[in-house]
């Protein structure tokens, strides 16, 4: 008696893979505000820091920054290395309330949020003596745009735009 | 149904669908879909360089009826606005603190009402046409010129953007994702392209190599270059996942105009960027 065996091709067909979907990690509206709240104090910590002396390196940036903002803070840091001025004084921020949330699809644009920027207490200097500003600096209304960053798994600002100038 | 979108200025719309058009935009769609934001350095916010792109003397009501009629299908170059008429209604003055409770009763959450599209059946352009994409623009390399015989690298500036809105009374999100590039080069050749292109810096390659964007022209000569941009979309309301919309909108860069002339190559005898009077330079 002889055994056979092989192997029989197979008409079925192999299932497609399942495309990866972001989602991110904030299950309702208030943990991505939070989050954003949280991320956007980071982002003024490390300007702050950064933009407290002539920056000679703009790593610092990569860390809080992305898209288009990123690329718009590359460009300032090129002229404010060329120009030698620095930036000293406090920033905060309040109001902060969520303008919409991407739970899902993609990690551009996850979470924008309005809040009242108040740079009030910063001036510009170069070579120690303060150069700006020449009027007091109203608290501005801000809209700013969060991507979620994969690698590091945070928020990082995409863009930051002044919504209407004077005080907020 | 396909809408043609045609911007000749940020703020100029032009929309086609086959016959006279009659849009109304929605006070807070305007007010939403228009880019009031903008951005602004530190340095220059500090130093009150950053002025306000408010309309008039800062109102933020604005109601529009914008009357045009049809152009012709993808590839025309019909931008012109004479026949647009435009009747803006602006109200007075409101405080910054008025404008900012105003901001916070938009579509911040809750999302007040959210859109009820379900009985509306299928979303077609037509339906979002308020909902403005942001203008797209077109960038080549070199800068307004090219070498005849060499790659001239052309690329699109556009990107997938969310767009908050109003759709059929509620509030809603259009997101808008370019998939098409068409170019005509102004030198009778065309290309449909399903790639941006970068610069050549990006693409890590020499310049006036080819690229998967870049053209070649074959005389010299002034040219206007057009970049069309066709966008898909998606909507949401309320949270849900995005939905497709039916048909696509091609947005036209503002055109670019260069020249085209030959280049010789001689030798010299040093480096004429170090030593600009050096033999041969």
């Amino acid at each position: 008696m002889a055994l056979l065996s092989g192997c029989v091709p197979s008409d079925a067909a192999t299932p497609p893979q399942p495309t990866p979907t972001f989602v991110a990690p904030y299950a309702t509206d208030e943990e991505a505000l939070a989050a954003a709240e949280e991320a956007y104090g980071e982002y003024v910590r490390v300007m702050r820091e950064f933009y407290s002396e002539v920056p000679t390196d703009p790593a610092p940036i990569y860390e809080v920054a992305s898209g288009e903002h990123l690329e718009d803070l590359l460009l300032e840091f090129d002229e404010r290395a060329a120009k030698e001025t620095y930036i000293l004084g406090e920033q905060s921020f309040d109001q902060i309330v969520l303008q919409r949330y991407s739970h899902e699809g993609s990690t551009n644009e996850v979470i924008a949020v309005y809040l009242c920027d108040d740079l009030s207490g910063m001036s510009i200097y170069r070579h120690g003596e303060k150069i700006g500003p020449e009027n007091p600096v109203l608290p501005s209304l801000t809209q700013v745009v969060f991507d979620f960053d994969e690698n590091s798994d945070s928020l990082k600002v995409s863009a930051r735009d002044l919504w209407e100038s004077g005080s907020c | 149904m396909g809408v043609r979108l045609l911007l000749t200025m940020p703020r100029n719309i032009a929309v086609a669908l086959g016959g006279l058009v009659l849009l109304v935009l929605t006070t807070a769609a305007v007010m939403l879909a228009s880019s009031t934001a903008y951005a602004c350095s530190f340095e220059m916010q500090i130093s009150g360089e950053c002025t306000t792109a408010v309309v008039g003397d800062g109102a933020v009501d604005l109601g529009a009826t914008i009357e045009t009629p049809a152009s012709s299908g993808l590839g025309s170059n019909d931008n012109s606005a004479e026949s647009v008429a435009v009747e803006a209604l602006v109200e007075p003055v409101e405080s910054v603190g008025e404008s900012w409770c105003d901001l916070q009763r938009l579509p911040c959450v809750p999302w007040t009402p959210p859109a009820e599209v379900d009985a509306a059946g299928p979303i077609t352009m037509s339906d979002i046409a308020t909902f403005r994409p942001q203008p797209p623009t077109a960038g080549m390399q070199p800068n307004q010129w090219m070498v005849v015989g060499l790659d001239t690298n052309f690329f699109a500036n556009a990107s997938t953007h969310v767009v908050d809105g109003i759709l059929f009374g509620g509030t809603a999100q259009v997101r808008f994702t370019p998939v098409a590039y068409y170019w005509d080069y102004g030198d009778g050749h065309t290309a449909n392209l399903s790639t941006a292109g970068t610069t050549w810096a990006k693409y890590k390659v020499p310049e006036f190599d080819p690229t998967p964007t870049s053209h070649i022209y074959d005389a010299s000569g002034n040219y206007t270059v057009t970049a069309t941009i066709t966008y898909a979309a998606e909507y949401r309301v309320a949270g849900s996942s995005w939905n497709n919309v039916i048909g696509t909108l091609s947005i036209t860069a503002p055109p670019l105009t260069a020249t085209a002339g030959h280049a010789t190559t001689v030798l010299v005898d040093q480096n004429c960027n170090t030593n600009p009077t050096g033999i041969g330079c």
